[in-house]
């Protein structure tokens, strides 16, 4: 016969069991959504990535509100656009601006300055020159405008990197989070043992023996898709030694590996 | 001139510089031309005489001295002719820069179309011409 200490003990360490359960329960909950996040910042890794040229945003991407997502992927979308505005101005312009200084010094040359008989040129030939100069002209004003777009596509990627350094460190972070709380589930699932164990001994009547027609019931039940509660499947699953599931599944299988 | 200012030179700037050039050239020119055509008139009466005197006596100094004044004769009527190609030129330019319709506008629209984003029209000399397509 017990004694009240032990019935005691016994009711407490049941509570325990169940506040740890409560904390375990708890604990999946946030390392699901660090996982979740992880996942997200994964996503946004991929698709930030410089060399991405992909302009189509995944999804669960669109979905995303966190802050640190959000600025690379916005950021990764103002490098696209100012490396698409540089390649635009750069096809037209086909020479460095060093060559278009030096043609503009020479047709200027050739249009103003006297050096006497031979350098008389027939009007066709200023003609040219002079529409040429200015066309040389446009062309100074376009190399002008590919450097600022350059300045700007140089900036838009620094953004860029810095963004995705900051996704980066977010996500070791969320690593190390996942990590630690894994860590916590590792002890609570070891203490939870143990409780159960400490609970057993102290109250081994606590729970009636489940017969092995009753556990074939459940079986059957299982089977049949029904639903089975958690103290049945451990019922079930302690008398799954007496039997051998003719058609084992994933759950039944108890063939050692 | 300064990159700058090459850059910032002005369409009606750059015909007020050609006609500055023209004008000088107008007033150098027919001046030049009267001592060129002198040069040629003297070329002209040297080589003569000289062919006379040659066919007198075809001595081989006589032949050289001929020879000589006949090639100078050539390069001063050259000369003579290159200069009244010049103020042709020189004439035909000024009419047209100098023109009060400014018929040199029509030669900006190269200059128009680069600047609404289109290639120029000469060729790069790139291998593949400067396409970049």
């Amino acid at each position: 016969m017990k004694g009240p200490s032990s019935a005691n003990k016994a009711g407490l360490s049941e509570d325990e069991l169940a506040a740890l359960v409560k904390n375990i329960t708890e604990l999946k909950e946030q390392r699901a959504a660090v996982r979740h996040r992880r996942q997200i910042n994964a996503l946004a890794i991929t698709h930030a990535k410089r060399d991405n040229r992909s302009l189509t945003l995944p999804k669960q991407l669109k979905a995303s509100d966190d802050s640190v997502v959000r600025e690379a992927l916005e950021a990764k979308t103002a490098f696209l656009n100012a490396h698409a505005e540089r390649d635009s101005i750069s096809a037209t312009v086909p020479i460095p601006r060093a060559t278009i200084e030096k043609r503009l010094r020479h047709l200027l040359k050739s249009l103003t300055k006297n050096i006497g008989v031979e350098g008389v040129k027939p009007v066709e030939v200023e003609r040219a020159a002079f529409a040429e100069f200015f066309e040389f002209q446009a062309l100074h004003r376009r190399v002008g405008s590919l450097e600022s777009a350059n300045e700007a596509m140089i900036v838009a990627r620094e953004r860029l990197q810095q963004a995705l350094a900051l996704l980066n460190k977010h996500n070791r972070n969320a690593h190390r989070e996942e990590q630690a709380i894994q860590r916590q589930l590792d002890e609570s699932f070891k203490a939870a043992r143990a409780l159960r164990r400490e609970v057993a001994r102290a109250n081994p009547q606590a729970r009636p023996a489940v017969s092995v027609a009753a556990s074939e019931s459940l079986m059957e039940r299982f089977r049949a898709g029904q639903s089975i509660s958690m103290e049945e499947m451990q019922d079930m699953l302690e008398h799954s030694s007496l039997f051998k599931d003719p058609n084992p599944t994933d759950l039944t299988d108890t063939t050692e590996e | 001139m300064h990159t700058q200012a090459l850059v910032d030179l002005t369409p009606a700037a750059l015909v007020e510089l050609i006609q500055a050039k023209h004008r000088q050239l107008l007033k150098d020119l027919p001046g030049l031309l009267d001592v060129r055509e002198q040069e040629l008139s003297s070329a002209f009466a040297a080589a003569k005489e000289a062919r006379s005197t040659m066919n007198e006596d075809p001595s081989e100094a006589n032949i050289q001295a001929h020879d000589e004044r006949e090639a100078f004769r050539r390069s001063a009527e050259s000369r003579v002719y290159r200069l009244r190609d010049a103020c042709a030129n020189t004439e035909q330019s000024m009419a047209y820069w100098a023109d009060d319709t400014e018929p040199w506008r029509e030669l900006l629209d190269a200059r128009d179309r680069v600047d609404a984003g289109q290639a120029p029209r000469f060729k790069s000399k790139k291998k593949n011409g400067g396409d970049t397509s």
